[in-house]
C-alpha cells in the first residue's frame, strides 16, 4: 500500500510538472500571439488625418454633440468619395462624422426614426415621400452622376447606343438576362420607372431579382452575362479591380443620378441639428464641391478613359455655378 | 411577399441547410472515427485545424468558395455560383468541422474499457466501431444539433455564393438582411421569426431522437 501511495504520488508530482510546462508553453504562446497581433495592427493602421481629429476633438465630444451620425447608400461609401469629403469636413468644423452605410430604404427609415443625424441619399422618389410625409427639414440635391446600361461585350440584344427605353424593350423582349437590384434603392427605383414608361412588368426565367448591393449585381450580372442597369462610379470602380466581363452600352442623360442631403425635422430633441446643419452647408461649399468635381479625376483614372466610355466626372457637383447665389 | 414566396424561402432554407449537415455527417463521423482510431503523428496538429473550422467566419467560407466557382476561377466551368448546389457546397464546409470535431469529443468520452470488453468477447471491429457510435450517441446528435444551428442561421457564405436571387437562391436568412437593407423592418422581424421556429422545430426533432425511449432525464438522483 505504501508502495503504492508514493508511487502514485511521484506520478502526481510528474504530472503536475508536466502541466506546469505545458502551462508555461500556452502562455508562450499566447504572448507570441500578442505580440504578432500588436504589430500587425501598427502596420495596418495609416497614418489617418481623421484618427487625429478624434484625439484633438476628444475634449470636445465631452461637452457632446461633437459626434455627427450619417447615414447613407452603400454605393455611395462604396465609391470612395466621403473619404475625401469627410476629413475636410471634420477640419474645417471639429465635428466627428460617424457614416453609416445601409440601403437606401433603411437609410431613409433610420431618418425617420430619428436614429442618424443627417441623409446623404439618392433615391429621389423616396426622398420626396420622405419631405412630403414631413420628416425632413431641408433637401438639398448636391450631385448628380450618370446611370450606365451595362452587359456582355457581345451584346446580344443590341443596345449599344440606344436610349434606356428602347434598350429596355429590346431585352424584354427577347428575353435576355437581366439583373434587377430589386431591393427598393435608388437604381432599382429608376428600373421601375422605366419598365412603367413602355408599359412592362417585367417577369420569367430572364429577369433575375438579386436584392443586392450595387456591386454585388454587377457580379451576378458579369457571372449571368447578363445586362444590368447601374450607376457609373460604381462601375467604374469595379470594372477598374478586372473581375467584370460587362462593359457600358449606353447611357441616357434623360435619366440621372441625384445625390442630396436631408436634414432631419427635430422630433425627440436627441438629434445634433447644428451639426446636421454644418454638413450639409459643407457639401455644396465651394470647397467640397470642387473636391466632388476633381473626384477620380488624377491621371489613369476616369478622365483618362475618357475616350472608352465617354464620361470625364464619376460624380457633377450641381452647386458649383451657383456659388454666388445664397441658399 | 406572398405567402408562396415566404413558403418558397423556407423550404429552401430548410433542404440547403438539410442536405449541407447531412453530408457532413455522412463524411465527418467517418472522419471522426478513423482519426479516433488512429494514433499517428500530427493527430493533435489535425485536431486543432478542425477546432479552427468551427469557428472559421461563414463569409470567409464564401469568399474561397466564391472564388473557386466564379466564372474564371479554377471551378469555373462547374457553373455552380449562384446556384442552391454552391449554398449547399458552402455549408457543408462550415458543418463538417462541426461533426466531425464534436462526434471526435463524444468518442474520446466513450470507456475505452468497455471497447476492450467487446474485443475480448470476440467483437469484429465493425461491431466495435457500431458500439462506439452508439455509446456516443448523446453527443454525435449534439453535434448535428450544433452543426444545423451554425448553418441554418449563417448568411454570410449563403449571401456570397447564392447570391440571393429571388425565387431561387434566396433563403430566410439573406431576405431577412434584404429587408431590414431595405427599411423593412416588420417583414424582417417576421422573417426571423419564422426562421426561429423552423430551428426550433428541427431542434425539437433532433432532440427527441436524442432521447429516445427514454421516460426520464438522466439526473443525479438525490431527494
Amino acid at each position: 500500500m505504501g508502495n503504492n501511495e508514493a508511487y502514485t504520488r511521484g506520478e502526481n508530482k510528474k504530472a503536475e510538472q508536466n502541466g506546469q510546462k505545458h502551462r508555461r508553453r500556452v502562455y508562450y504562446f499566447l504572448i507570441l500571439v500578442l505580440l504578432l497581433s500588436l504589430v500587425t495592427w501598427r502596420v495596418v493602421q495609416k497614418p489617418n488625418p481623421a484618427n487625429k481629429i478624434e484625439t484633438a476633438t476628444s475634449e470636445e465630444k465631452k461637452a457632446g454633440s461633437r459626434d455627427l451620425l450619417v447615414a447613407t447608400t452603400t454605393s455611395l461609401q462604396d465609391s470612395g468619395l466621403l473619404e475625401v469629403l469627410i476629413p475636410v469636413f471634420e477640419k474645417s468644423t471639429g465635428y466627428k462624422a460617424k457614416v453609416i452605410a445601409v440601403g437606401s430604404g433603411e437609410t431613409l427609415e433610420m431618418g425617420k426614426r430619428q436614429s442618424a443625424d443627417v441623409l446623404l441619399v439618392h433615391a429621389p422618389e423616396l426622398e420626396e415621400k420622405f419631405m412630403a410625409e414631413g420628416y425632413g427639414e431641408e433637401r438639398r440635391e448636391i450631385m448628380s452622376s450618370d446611370f450606365i446600361l451595362a452587359g456582355p461585350p457581345a451584346d446580344p440584344a443590341g443596345v449599344k447606343g440606344k436610349t434606356f427605353p428602347e434598350a429596355f424593350r429590346l431585352i424584354a423582349s427577347q428575353e435576355q438576362p437581366f439583373v434587377s437590384r430589386a431591393d427598393n434603392s435608388g437604381t432599382h427605383n429608376l428600373e421601375k420607372r422605366i419598365w412603367k414608361e413602355i408599359g412592362l412588368e417585367p417577369a420569367g426565367r430572364w429577369y433575375i431579382e438579386a436584392g443586392q448591393g450595387m456591386g454585388e449585381c454587377l457580379l451576378i450580372a458579369s457571372e449571368k452575362r447578363a445586362y444590368i442597369l447601374s450607376d457609373f462610379p460604381t462601375f467604374y470602380k469595379m470594372s477598374k479591380k478586372g473581375r467584370l466581363e460587362l462593359i457600358v452600352l449606353t447611357s441616357d442623360d434623360n435619366y440621372k443620378n441625384i445625390y442630396s442631403v436631408i436634414t432631419l425635422k427635430n422630433r425627440g430633441g436627441r438629434l445634433n441639428e447644428a451639426g446636421a446643419r454644418a454638413f450639409s452647408d459643407f457639401l455644396i461649399s465651394l470647397e467640397a464641391q470642387q473636391l466632388i468635381r476633381d473626384f477620380g479625376r488624377e491621371p489613369g483614372s476616369a478622365a483618362a478613359d475618357q475616350n472608352e466610355t465617354g464620361f470625364l466626372h464619376l460624380f457633377t457637383p450641381l452647386r458649383l455655378n451657383s456659388q454666388d447665389q445664397s441658399d | 411577399m406572398s405567402l408562396a414566396e415566404i413558403l418558397q424561402i423556407t423550404w429552401l432554407s430548410l433542404t440547403v441547410s438539410g442536405l449541407a449537415v447531412l453530408l457532413a455527417f455522412l463524411t465527418g463521423l467517418p472522419s471522426a472515427i478513423w482519426l479516433y482510431l488512429r494514433d499517428f503523428r500530427g493527430k493533435r496538429f489535425i485536431i486543432s485545424l478542425i477546432n479552427t473550422g468551427m469557428g472559421l467566419p461563414p463569409v470567409v467560407i464564401g469568399l474561397f468558395i466564391a472564388l473557386l466557382f466564379w466564372r474564371n476561377g479554377p471551378l469555373g466551368f462547374l457553373q455552380l455560383i449562384y446556384t442552391p448546389a454552391a449554398m449547399v457546397i458552402a455549408q457543408f464546409i462550415i458543418a463538417f468541422p462541426v461533426v466531425a470535431g464534436l462526434s471526435f469529443v463524444a468518442f474520446e468520452q466513450v470507456e475505452t474499457e468497455l471497447l476492450l470488453q467487446a474485443r475480448a468477447l470476440g467483437a469484429s471491429r465493425l461491431q466495435m466501431i457500431k458500439i462506439l457510435i452508439n455509446e456516443s450517441r448523446l453527443g454525435q446528435l449534439a453535434a448535428l444539433i450544433a452543426a444545423f444551428g451554425g448553418v441554418i442561421s449563417e448568411v454570410g457564405a449563403v449571401m456570397m455564393v447564392g447570391g440571393n436571387l429571388k425565387g431561387y437562391t434566396r433563403v430566410l436568412t439573406t431576405s431577412i438582411v434584404q429587408e431590414t437593407r431595405m427599411g423593412n423592418f416588420s417583414a424582417a422581424i417576421y422573417l426571423s421569426l419564422v426562421l426561429l421556429a423552423l430551428s426550433f422545430t428541427v431542434n425539437w426533432l433532433l432532440t427527441s431522437i436524442q432521447h429516445r425511449g427514454e421516460t426520464k432525464w438522466k439526473r443525479p438522483n438525490w431527494k
